[in-house]
């Protein structure tokens, strides 16, 4: 029987029986990254070939300057291709009350399963009051919400601060996106991940480690690491080989590619997710 | 789909200063059992006693870990030694002539795990300084690698218009480097770099269509980073099967086979 790794290796994408999610997909263009190409069409593609069933995407435009253009033009990608796309509106703390009725809006709505914030594009600490609105609306319906945290930063973004939350909102969900990040973070990420079951650890860096992969699983089990890509910034295929290439067991892989978000999106209160039709 | 052979331009042997995740190939068999798990057919290696030890210890550790190892191809590491008892461009015509058929600066020591400078710099990446050593690898067609975090996009581009036959790799390039490399690309022929951190979305195909699969090497970053990472962004590339394995071994090959002992 092939491996996740020996497939991977071969350039061959895994089949239907490893389902794999990305928890963390950007569309669009902001902050004026490199950006080759980040629409919904190129993204499908680049999915097809790695064999990643299924992303969760928000917006780069909603990352900056546009808050709600960027999650209209996800709502039009997960309109267009709703069995492979989930939406993930951004929750920006400048604009509390606007943030807000954009998190109703499209959680009224199928296809939308998980909130983006991100502490460091929008210059405001994660543990901020103006968060609160966000994290109480992800609360009473168990929706995971995917937070960028990165080294240890200028504060906004640590590890650490992820504890408040976590303690203050426990039935929130929390993806630490990068798990903290550069080495100092993640050490910080694993730390008060094990304190707070809520906590998970997301995969994506643009920094390979070997051995990253093994470290989080052994900090806090393979049930809370999700695997995730952060295209179209970082390419899908990288992400994928670091985790196809862990030394980890082949239950354990199938659990981070796609298991345990599959395990949260189900037990979120949302609307129907199409997408998650096609892993039945 | 072809059979496709790796050949590594950026593996490191011994035992770094710092440990990010325990990894590291205290022996050049150990490597050599990494490289068979993702079927790396070959890599150039230095040690990281050359980099953060002394270059001449590093040196001769490389050389003895590639005797009877064909896999493994040592790379000659140089500092801009003026003044001492051995000229440092005589020391480098010794090591080529040992079989070394690319070489290595360290214009700074970097603390790899946090990428902060733990001198400052230990020299620039100036003509003025390394111009000496450029010449004998222009004269003899042997490829310069240099660390991006080690150099700045205006030493780079200078060296390369300075020495147009110098083959010249940088290595370790993250995706925001991506304007500036394309410029270098753009105007410098013998400028390549190393893939293993270039993981921008799409972004070998996209060199590929603007200048070709030439200029880019395959590289692991062993034992720091996940060989199946960029052994990935190969494979699974939008680009067709000559593209992919002149860009996983061929292009180091061609770079080495140009070499003069």
């Amino acid at each position: 029987m092939t491996t996740i790794a020996e497939t991977i290796r071969a350039g061959r994408p895994l089949g239907q029986d490893v389902p794999v999610i990305s928890g963390h997909t950007h569309v669009g263009a902001g902050w004026n990254l490199p950006v080759i190409d980040g629409s919904g069409d190129s993204i499908l593609g680049s999915m097809d070939r790695c064999g990643i069933d299924i992303s969760c995407i928000s917006s780069m435009g909603s990352l900056s300057s546009d808050l709600e253009g960027g999650n209209a033009e996800v709502a039009r990608e997960v309109e267009r291709h709703p069995d492979r796309y989930i939406g993930t509106p951004v929750f920006n703390p400048h604009y509390p009350r606007e943030s807000l009725r954009e998190l109703e809006r499209y959680f009224s709505r199928p296809g939308f399963g998980m909130i983006k914030v991100h502490p460091k594009f929008h210059s405001y600490a994660m543990d901020g009051p103006d968060y609160d609105r966000a994290w109480a609306f992800a609360a009473e319906r168990r929706i995971p919400v995917l937070v960028h945290t990165w080294d240890q930063g200028d504060g906004v973004d640590h590890p650490l601060l992820a504890a408040t939350v976590a303690s203050r909102y426990p039935r929130v969900p929390l993806l630490l996106a990068h798990a903290g990040g550069t080495p100092a973070g993640v050490k910080v990420a694993t730390t008060v991940a094990k304190e707070h079951p809520n906590l998970y650890l997301e995969t994506s860096t643009g920094q390979g480690h070997r051995g990253f992969i093994e470290f989080l699983v052994d900090a806090v089990g393979a049930e809370r690491v999700m695997f995730g890509t952060d295209a179209i910034y970082l390419d899908d295929a990288g992400q994928l080989g670091r985790v196809a290439g862990a030394e980890l067991s082949e239950a354990d892989k199938r659990k981070i590619l796609g298991g345990n978000l599959l395990r949260l999106l189900r037990a979120a209160d949302v609307q129907s997710l199409p997408a998650l039709e096609r892993l039945q | 789909m072809t059979t496709i052979s790796f050949f590594d331009c950026n593996a490191t042997l011994g035992n770094p200063t710092a440990l990010t995740y325990g990894s590291r190939f205290p022996t050049p068999d150990s490597l050599m059992k990494e490289m068979a798990k993702f079927d790396i057919d070959e890599a150039l290696v230095v040690d990281f006693a050359a980099k953060e030890l002394d270059y001449k210890i590093g040196n001769e550790r490389v050389l003895s870990a590639v005797e009877d190892r064909p896999a493994l191809h040592p790379v000659a590491t140089i500092f801009p030694d003026y003044g001492d008892s051995e000229d440092h461009i005589e020391y480098l015509s010794r090591l080529l002539d040992r079989g070394c058929r690319a070489a290595r600066l360290y214009p700074n020591a970097i603390d790899e795990i946090n990428e902060e400078y733990i001198f400052g710099r230990m020299y620039p990446f100036h003509p003025d300084v390394v111009g000496p050593i450029c010449e004998v690898l222009q004269e003899r067609r042997v490829p310069l690698f240099v660390e991006m975090d080690q150099v700045r996009w205006d030493e780079v581009y200078d060296i390369c218009r300075n020495y147009p036959r110098l083959p010249m790799v940088l290595l370790n390039l993250r995706y925001r480097h991506k304007r500036s490399l394309f410029a270098g690309l753009t105007r410098y022929p013998n400028l390549h770099f190393d893939i293993s951190c270039y993981t921008l979305y799409r972004g070998l195909e996209q060199v590929c269509r603007a200048f070709g699969p030439e200029r880019m090497l395959f590289g692991t970053r062993l034992p720091r980073w996940n060989a199946l990472w960029t052994i990935a962004m190969v494979m699974f590339a939008e680009i067709g099967d000559a593209d992919k394995q002149a860009i996983a071994g061929d292009n180091l090959r061609r770079l080495l086979a140009g070499a003069r002992a």
